[in-house]
Parts: C-alpha cells; sequence; structure tokens
C-alpha cells in the first residue's frame, strides 16, 4: 500500500460517518423530548411545576433579548477562565516537569486547590475582589486550572525515555529536548485535560455567579436562573438551564474538534475516532 | 546491583564487533557506558572520538517521534547539532535513498511497517555520518524474514560505509554472520569471557552461511558461550 493511500484512510471523512456519530444520540434526545412533551399534556402538568419543551422554546424566544447577552457574558467568563487555566495551568506544568523536587513541592499545592469546593472559596474571593466580573473568572479558572496541570506535567513526563537518550547522545540542549520530544510527547495529554477544563470553567462560572448573586453591571445565565425562580417564571428558567447545556456542548465538542485537528496524523485516541 | 565487572574490551576501527551473552548479562549497559548514555561506577571509557555526532545508536525499538514524518525523524540528529537547512535536506535525501523508503518520506510512522520503522531509525543513526554505530539488539523483536533482510541491509551499509559497529545479540548465528569478531560475555556480573575472530577472508554472502568455516565459527562461539553459562 503507498504512503498517500494510508494517509487518506487515517483522515477519511464521509457524512455518512458523521450520520452515524451524531444519528444515534440526535434520536434519543428527540424521544425523550417528545415523551416529555407528551406527558406534560397527558397529565395537565402545570407550567410552573414543569413546562414541556415546546414552552420552553417559546420562552427561549420571547426572553431571547435578556438571555442572549447573558448567555455572551457567560461564554465569555468561561472563555477568559479556561485561556487563564491554559497559561498559567500549562505554564505551572513546564515548571513541574523541570524536576521531581520541584514536582513534589508543588503539585501537592494544585491539588488542595482542586479539591477545596469553589463554592466554599467564591465568597472569600468575593470579598478581596472588588471587580465582580474578574472574580467570577478567578473562580471558574481554579477550576479549570488542575486538569490542565496534572494532565499536562504527566504528559512532559511521559516522554519516550530512549528518545530522551538519543536527545543526550547528541548533546541537545534542555530546550531542544523540551521542544523536539516533551511538547510534542505532552500534547495529547494536554488535549485530554483540555476538554475536561471547558466544561469546568462553564460549571466555574455559573457556581460562582450564584454565589455573587449578580454579575456585576453585565448578568450572566446563572442569575437569569435565579431571578426567573424568583419570579417564577418556570419556562424562562428551562430557558436559561437549556442554552446553559447548549453552551456546554458546543465547548465540549469544539475542543474535541481542536483535538482531533492536531491529533489525527498520528495519535491513537484521533485515529480511533474516524474508525470507530 | 552489579552489572558489568572486570569488563577489559576495545573496539577496533572499522570492526563489526558483536556483544554475545545471555539475556541481562550487563550486553546493553556496556554498549550504553560506551555511547556514554551511562557512567561506570569503576573503571574508564576512553573514546577517541572528536564529537557527539560520531557515534549512532539503534535500540531494539524503533523508537521513533510518532507526531514526525520519516523526514522528520530522520533529521532530528542534524537539527539538534544545528546543521544548515539545506544540507539536512540533501542529507535526509540520500539516507531515505539508501535505506529503501523513496516514497515514503512524509508518512508518519504509524503507517509504516515494524521493519520500515527501523529503517528509518537505522537512517537517522546514521544521519550525523557517525565512525561508531551502536546496535542495541536492534531486530530481535522482529520477525524471521525482516531480521534477516534487515541484516543484509544494514552489513551493505557497513560494507560501503566503512564505519565500526558494536552490535549487542544473544543468537550465535546472526553474531558469526554478521562480525568480524564477537566477544562472549559472562552471566551476570557481564565480563567478556571469550573472543573469537571471525575470519575476515570469508565473503559476506548469503552462501557464507552454508559454508564450513561459518559452521566451525559457529561451533566455537557456541562452545564458549556454554563454558560461560556454566
Amino acid at each position: 500500500m503507498s504512503a498517500s493511500r494510508l494517509q487518506k484512510a487515517g483522515r477519511g471523512f464521509s457524512w455518512r460517518s458523521v450520520l452515524a456519530a451524531l444519528g444515534p444520540p440526535l434520536s434519543v434526545i428527540l424521544f425523550l423530548l417528545a415523551a416529555w412533551e407528551g406527558l406534560v399534556r397527558w397529565r395537565q402538568i402545570p407550567e410552573y411545576i414543569l413546562p414541556g419543551p415546546l414552552r420552553i422554546a417559546t420562552a427561549l424566544v420571547e426572553s431571547w433579548h435578556t438571555l442572549y447577552p447573558s448567555l455572551l457574558f457567560t461564554l465569555a467568563v468561561t472563555g477568559e477562565a479556561l485561556l487563564a487555566a491554559v497559561v498559567l495551568g500549562g505554564g505551572l506544568a513546564v515548571l513541574l516537569a523541570q524536576s521531581r523536587w520541584i514536582e513534589r513541592s508543588f503539585f501537592p499545592l494544585a491539588v488542595v486547590l482542586q479539591v477545596t469546593p469553589i463554592v466554599a472559596i467564591a465568597p472569600l474571593l468575593l470579598i478581596w475582589i472588588h471587580d465582580i466580573r474578574l472574580a467570577l473568572v478567578i473562580c471558574a479558572g481554579i477550576v479549570a486550572f488542575f486538569p490542565v496541570v496534572a494532565n499536562t506535567t504527566l504528559g512532559l513526563n511521559s516522554a519516550d525515555h530512549h528518545l530522551l537518550d538519543l536527545l543526550k547522545l547528541y548533546g541537545a540542549s534542555r530546550w531542544q529536548t523540551f521542544r523536539r520530544v516533551r511538547l510534542p510527547s505532552a500534547l495529547p495529554y494536554f488535549l485530554g485535560g483540555l476538554r475536561i477544563s471547558g466544561g469546568l470553567a462553564l460549571i466555574g462560572a455559573v457556581v460562582a455567579e450564584f454565589v455573587a448573586g449578580s454579575g456585576g453591571t453585565e448578568t450572566g445565565l446563572a442569575y437569569r436562573i435565579l431571578e426567573a425562580g424568583y419570579t417564577l417564571e418556570i419556562p424562562r428558567m428551562f430557558a436559561a438551564l437549556a442554552l446553559l447545556s447548549a453552551a456546554g456542548v458546543v465547548i465540549w465538542s469544539a475542543l474535541s474538534g481542536l483535538s482531533w485537528l492536531l491529533l489525527r496524523r498520528w495519535h491513537e485516541s484521533a485515529i480511533g475516532r474516524v474508525e470507530g | 546491583m552489579t552489572a558489568l565487572s572486570g569488563l577489559d574490551l576495545d573496539v577496533r576501527p572499522g570492526e563489526w564487533l558483536s556483544l554475545l551473552g545471555p539475556s541481562g548479562c550487563g550486553k546493553s549497559t556496556a554498549l550504553r557506558l560506551i555511547a556514554g548514555l551511562a557512567r561506570p561506577t569503576a573503571g574508564t571509557v576512553e573514546r577517541h572520538l572528536p564529537g557527539p555526532h560520531e557515534i549512532g545508536f539503534v535500540f531494539q525499538e524503533p523508537t521513533l517521534m510518532p507526531w514526525a514524518t520519516v523526514e522528520g525523524n530522520i533529521a532530528l540528529p542534524l537539527q539538534i547539532l544545528k546543521a544548515p537547512r539545506a544540507e539536512i535536506r540533501s542529507r535526509v535525501a540520500s539516507l531515505i535513498e539508501r535505506v529503501g523508503l523513496a516514497g515514503f518520506e512524509r508518512a508518519r510512522p504509524r503507517e509504516l511497517s515494524g521493519g520500515m520503522k527501523m529503517r528509518v531509525s537505522i537512517a537517522r543513526a546514521l544521519a550525523t555520518t557517525p565512525r561508531l554505530l551502536l546496535l542495541d539488539e536492534p531486530f530481535a523483536a522482529r520477525d524471521e524474514i525482516t531480521r534477516a533482510r534487515l541484516n543484509e541491509e544494514l552489513l551493505a551499509l557497513w560494507q560501503a560505509q566503512g564505519f565500526t559497529v558494536v552490535f549487542v545479540t544473544h543468537s550465535v548465528w546472526e553474531s558469526v554472520y554478521l562480525s568480524t569478531r564477537i566477544a562472549i560475555f559472562s552471566d551476570r556480573p557481564g565480563r567478556v569471557v571469550g573472543e573469537v575472530a571471525v575470519p575476515v577472508t570469508a565473503s559476506r554472502e548469503p552462501e557464507f552461511r552454508e559454508s564450513p568455516e561459518y559452521l566451525a565459527t559457529c561451533r566455537r562461539v557456541s562452545a564458549k558461550l556454554a563454558e560461560a553459562m556454566a
């Protein structure tokens, strides 16, 4: 088999495979929504207890002018938190990978930050930081930070030892070793961490806003949910919730797509995705 | 744990020296000492080579960078030594040609067979035109047919280029077929218990393997190996 043919097999893309991948979950979701709508209508459940999907869709359209800016706000907070987590977490991982001694000294601190519930830290941060938006970004960033650090550190230390020997043989500098072997070895691990962090950043942004009780001058989706709860506008509450879920799914898919793009030529995880 | 003890070994320019011994006898450690990848706890390793680019190393596994193309993998040592770009390109192209991988320049390791990966590994080791090529049971994990072919190819490269080879193996047949000299290692802690010179007049054609001197040499090596393990 020629090289080019083999490469094409690894990068195969067809609408059939997309349909095969999306068909089953979409069918399940549609079925559940239909069952939900049917149940609500059949049992005549009042909308302040459980609105049907169609009612929620109407509420979404009606409240779009308030929900949409809130969605953008929450996404902005999530995005900034994720960016901070990648920059700082990636940087810390590089530092930790320099020596076992540094790793042993600093890694436990990262663990402490990870295991302390963000709901418990958020009130403190909100007292210290007057800019509420900044406090939200920091809260979400703390939650998103750990998977990046842990995975990237693991990846940087997982480089093939024989390859490292080879670089030593040619007298490679620390920087050359890092750039040529450690960094590419860490990439799949980092991307795995990033996918988890994306979802966690969104959760962090929402939890922090719940604790803050407001998004400052702007308002995020979490506050829209609280607000709708206070006034018993349950369909609007569900609409905000649906937007949050959709945002989470989009973030996950975008990061998975990024991971696939970067790894499709060589890493087993990305290759299995197409063939499986 | 002591891997080697009382090891005394000379490597002569241009020879193909095989280190033969049972598994775990410290042959690989000896190779790592020669390469400078490990330091002896006692004793010295003398290297009469001007620089780091004078040694090539081939591991038991191909040990390629999975993210890099065949070209990229072979170029690695030259990039580390900061060779000029144009020189890297022409050198890599000629190496690919020489190990018979033309047409696979842009392929990734996962798209190659085990034997092809090993060829990339050999080409990489030869990238800096080393004077000394160290091979640590390079084809032990390959199937018999691939192994025989790779041995042939390596032999041809050695004959054409005149570098020195130190080859770790645990196959008597392979060592006699390939080497000019065989150093036999005892069990742990390893040391050289015997040396057998393979008649240099013998042409390294496949017919050599059916010749009486080949069989006689194999018998001598096997006897020494049995002595070493007793």
